[in-house]
């Protein structure tokens, strides 16, 4: 287990210093090789500590997206694509660093602006709309 | 969000991250206030 944390710190880092997502071939690189990366990747995936795309490349580690979606992050020097609203806010959270978000809303195309300075949510007023019910947000960890 | 995201959040980065039980992510929704059902993570 220890070995599969490390794994997952370091997933994490490479998300923190990259915006970006590591690859298998990266992630072979610090397990040994491809089939040892990937068998850690699934078994992560289990344990929902990432999500995997059919390529069995990783598609989200909470809260970061590896691909772009209508939620940005910027600070710090790097930007970082988050899966929904609160996963935007939750970058900040986790990178503990100052941070500007723009979300853009689905239905009406417009974007909202947000700030953190020194840990506090500029402007804290606005409204974040779940769809799913809590107990279900793991039925389809994309559409939640 | 901004202080579930804090208390939910905060500490994925860490080298010691573990998943968290479902009681402690339950006892982070109730503390901001998040208590209807739909909140209910079981």
């Amino acid at each position: 287990m220890n070995d599969l944390l490390a794994l997952r710190t370091a997933i994490y880092e490479h998300f923190a210093t990259t915006g970006r997502a590591p690859s298998r071939s990266w992630l072979a690189g610090e397990v040994g090789d491809i089939t040892a990366a990937d068998t850690a990747l699934h078994r992560l995936h289990e344990l929902h500590m990432v999500v995997l795309g059919d390529d069995g490349e990783i598609d989200m580690a909470l809260p970061f997206s590896s691909t772009p979606t209508d939620h940005l992050v910027t600070g710090d020097g790097c930007s970082w694509w988050a899966n929904c609203s609160w996963d935007a806010l939750a970058v900040v959270a986790a990178l503990d660093v100052d941070a500007r978000i723009e979300s853009t809303w689905v239905d009406t195309g417009e974007t909202v602006h947000l700030s953190v300075t020194d840990g506090r949510l500029e402007a804290p007023d606005g409204l974040i709309h779940f769809a799913v019910p809590a107990r279900h947000w793991w039925d389809d960890i994309r559409e939640t | 969000m901004w202080a579930l995201s804090l208390l939910w959040y905060g500490d994925r980065m860490s080298a010691s991250y573990t998943p968290k039980p479902v009681d402690e992510l339950q006892g982070m929704l109730t503390t901001v206030g998040l208590t209807e059902p739909f909140w209910q993570l079981t």
